[in-house]
């Protein structure tokens, strides 16, 4: 037991020791959680800017236009005259959209016939794209419910019947979990999840990286280095050793994801459903399997930037396996498979499962169970190669008398 | 180096030191350290073709269909049949599973086994057969947004064209003409066009944005590990040497192979995005290729830039990964700029990924006049420009020992 209180807090000591790895694992974690919900504050899209090509000049055209910009969604900028005015608008970059009535949209109208009304988005911007065809399609679905139930009243309906006959199967959709449809707590949940293994994995391999450095020059005078390599040498127990080290940041990172939960949850106002026990229980075997992953690979880092220089990329790669922006449903089979060995796949599909939508435990159980065997599996990994760096370490301190 | 007397590293800021050096020398011992470290493939060839390789596999469906929707079916009848033979023929909605209990409906979207379960009631069928309405209802998993948005819109959709089906046969029962049914029961017709990428295909929105968003990691990465490094080991005077003193000389010497370099990974990507993925690019080829070039111009400058003002490798790296690793969000491909607040929007604008993504888009997708793009492609430049202005401050740590051996 004493081994392990030592090894964790002599990690502690490197940790602090160290002003790489402090930034990377103490202050990355809290500086990237704070900016990278930044962009998605507002978190709906609103106001896209609309151009309107009114052709048909009626009250009715106006109408829509007025029921268009009443949405919210998009706030309609300009009425022009031609198709090629609004988008030499859009191609400058300064609307998202155009709503075209045609002419004779209210003679159609007026005549009980089928009137046509374009909502042309830009699709390069799919969220924009996706306000404007909303916009136009609930205000034109809402005038057309008018028009038809008028219609039916006209020819000897009641108001009643009419509403009934107009859509007798209603559809009622309850939007779970995120109501709002916010887009701060679609993405930062799941990307704080990422930030917790990025920043442990690049911060393992930054100290292991010093500590490579550290044995290859010991005897530089000029670079005074904490010799890490002997501190393996006293350590009479791989196994004490190595969960002393988990602890360390076990520790450090339950803080952390109380600091996320607590402050930028209140901040960004995120919907918060689990209790905070689940969370740590569920996240557990999370940080357990990435600390675990970390100390594995960290052997192949020869110098402390190594680690940051090959994993950064990895952060995107890993948002997009996660599953929670691109279903996991349309990757490839053997893409889907592979990426259940990085934690955060399960960890952030659990994660958000947990803490957005409410589940138990028992409906996260498969994540869990998961990650778990990462754990395991990771641990034994970390086992192996620390072993074999131990045995290398004494060859060296031996042949050096 | 060690058994260098120390006086000779004070001669570094002596010009009559230098004899001689020239960009070739540079070159030629740039290539020697290539060549003897694993990192060098690494960063310049292997990780970015993994990096593109896992971006591209993962969105190869394109555009996301068949995704998992439940059913319950209280109904059983004829017509909560049709309704769902229309769900189920939803391009995006594949139903999954038929649930025997409408309270296991939260349950089972906890559970992570789709995206949405609909509710159809018993009685439906008699009530709307009666002339009733009944609605039925749709639990949508609100936090998978871009699935429950395009769950939600195709399940609005086919059970309004059910329910208009039952409203056409009304009006006809009352005398109108089939057609003049069809036109009475959807007054206005919308037609919703998503301009220049009329089937969202997700490659061409996200892939090609995301691949030079790798590329900018790694060029920004490489330049700074191979001019930091030379402040590290303590190399740098010995560069200057083989630059005859000139820091312009220095830097390009040691740029060239990463130029070289560069020039084949812009190739690959070039074959990727165009000839792999045919994504067709609709306005200016020549806006394309200057926007790549003079984003790893512009990466390589203040990569430069970051070991000058840091003098230290491993923190010029550590503020790399703050100004490229979240990168992306700030461009304003997946939430608009328009929607950022002031101070998102103008860090956005002081990387050069925003005005690379930007003038792609708009030269790739959207096919914009070149008058649109011209002006990102100055900004661009003014990000190659700009950054060099630290060289003078570069140049005094690389000739000063004491700056050299920093961790």
């Amino acid at each position: 037991m004493s081994q392990v209180w030592t090894a964790w807090i002599r990690e502690y000591k490197s940790i602090i020791g160290d002003r790489g790895a402090l930034l990377v694992l103490v202050a990355a974690a809290v500086l990237y959680a704070l900016i990278y919900p930044l962009p998605y504050k507002e978190q709906v899209l609103r106001q896209v800017p609309v151009v309107v090509v009114d052709q048909d000049r009626t009250p009715l055209s106006r109408q829509l236009t007025r029921m268009v910009t009443a949405t919210e969604v998009v706030t309609v900028t300009g009425v022009v005259g031609s198709i090629d005015e609004a988008r030499n608008q859009l191609m400058r970059r300064e609307i998202g959209g155009i709503m075209v009535v045609p002419e004779g949209f209210g003679q159609a109208i007026g005549r009980g016939e089928q009137a046509v009304v374009s909502a042309l988005g830009d699709g390069s911007y799919f969220l924009t794209y996706r306000q404007v065809a909303t916009a136009v399609l609930s205000a034109a679905t809402t005038m057309g419910a008018a028009i038809e139930v008028q219609g039916l009243v006209a020819r000897g309906s009641s108001l009643g019947e009419a509403m009934v006959q107009r859509d007798p199967v209603p559809l009622i959709t309850r939007m779970l979990y995120d109501p709002s449809g916010g887009y701060a707590s679609y993405v930062v949940p799941a990307v704080l999840i990422i930030i917790l293994q990025q920043t442990l994995l690049i911060g393992l391999g930054l100290l292991s990286g010093a500590e490579q450095e550290g044995s290859v020059q010991r005897n530089d005078s000029a670079m005074p280095q904490e010799n890490h390599a002997s501190w393996y040498l006293w350590t009479p127990s791989l196994t004490a050793s190595l969960t002393g080290r988990a602890m360390a940041y076990l520790t450090l990172y339950s803080i952390h994801i109380l600091f996320f939960i607590s402050v930028i949850y209140s901040l960004y106002g995120f919907p918060q459903k689990g209790s905070i026990w689940l969370i740590f229980l569920f996240l557990l075997p999370f940080l357990l399997a990435v600390i675990f992953l970390g100390i594995a690979i960290s052997g192949v880092f020869p110098e402390r930037e190594t680690a940051m220089q090959a994993l950064l990329f990895t952060s995107l790669p890993s948002v997009f396996l996660a599953g929670f922006s691109w279903p996991p449903e349309m990757l490839p089979k053997w893409l889907n498979t592979v990426s259940w060995l990085l934690p955060s796949t399960p960890g952030v599909r659990g994660y958000l499962r947990v803490n957005q939508m409410g589940a138990s435990l028992g409906e996260v159980w498969h994540e869990w169970i998961m990650l778990w065997a990462l754990a395991a599996v990771y641990l034994i990994c970390a086992l192996v190669v620390a072993r074999r760096r131990r045995c290398r370490a004494i060859t060296l301190l031996s042949s050096d008398g | 180096m060690a058994d260098r007397p120390i006086s000779e590293f004070y001669s570094y800021a002596n010009p009559s030191h230098y004899k001689g050096g020239s960009i070739g020398a540079v070159v030629a011992r740039e290539l020697r350290r290539i060549r003897a470290e694993k990192i060098y493939p690494l960063l310049m060839f292997i990780l970015p073709l993994i990096g593109f390789f896992l971006i591209v596999s993962t969105f190869q469906e394109r555009v996301p269909h068949d995704l998992p929707v439940a059913v319950f079916d209280g109904d059983n009848t004829p017509l909560s049949r049709d309704i769902i033979r229309s769900v189920n023929a939803a391009r995006t909605i594949q139903i999954s599973q038929h649930i025997s209990n409408q309270a296991s409906a939260e349950a089972w979207l906890r559970e992570g086994r789709g995206y949405a379960v609909l509710i159809i009631p018993e009685g439906l069928q008699g009530s709307v057969y009666s002339g009733k309405a009944h609605p039925v209802v749709a639990y949508i998993n609100g936090q998978w947004l871009l699935p429950a948005s395009l769950v939600s819109r195709d399940l609005l959709q086919s059970i309004t064209t059910v329910s208009k089906r039952l409203d056409a046969a009304q009006h006809v029962a009352k005398g109108a003409s089939v057609n003049q049914a069809a036109q009475r029961v959807n007054p206005i017709k919308t037609d919703a066009v998503a301009l220049f990428n009329p089937h969202l295909d997700y490659v061409t929105y996200l892939v090609l944005s995301l691949i030079p968003t790798l590329l900018q990691i790694f060029v920004m990465i490489m330049t700074v590990h191979s001019v930091g490094i030379e402040l590290k080991r303590g190399s740098a005077g010995e560069w200057m040497d083989a630059a005859g003193g000139s820091i312009v000389r220095a830097l390009v010497g040691k740029l060239i192979p990463y130029w070289i370099t560069s020039a084949a990974l812009l190739a690959i990507i070039w074959v990727i995005l165009f000839q792999y993925l045919n994504i067709a690019i609709q306005g200016s080829i020549w806006l394309v290729l200057a926007t790549m070039v003079l984003l790893i111009l512009a990466c390589q400058s203040i990569g430069i830039a970051f070991v000058a003002l840091t003098s230290n490798l491993r923190f010029a790296t550590s503020v790399t990964s703050f100004y490229t690793g979240p990168a992306f969000a700030f461009t304003g491909i997946t939430f608009p700029a328009v929607g950022m607040p002031l101070i998102a929007r103008v860090w956005g604008l002081m990387i050069p990924l925003t005005h690379a993504l930007s003038i792609i888009t708009e030269q790739v997708v959207m096919g914009a006049p070149s008058s649109v793009s011209l002006p990102k492609i100055g900004v661009l430049m003014l990000f190659v420009l700009l950054p060099l202005a630290t060289l003078p401050r570069l140049k005094g740590l690389l000739l000063n020992p004491q700056c050299w051996g920093k961790v």
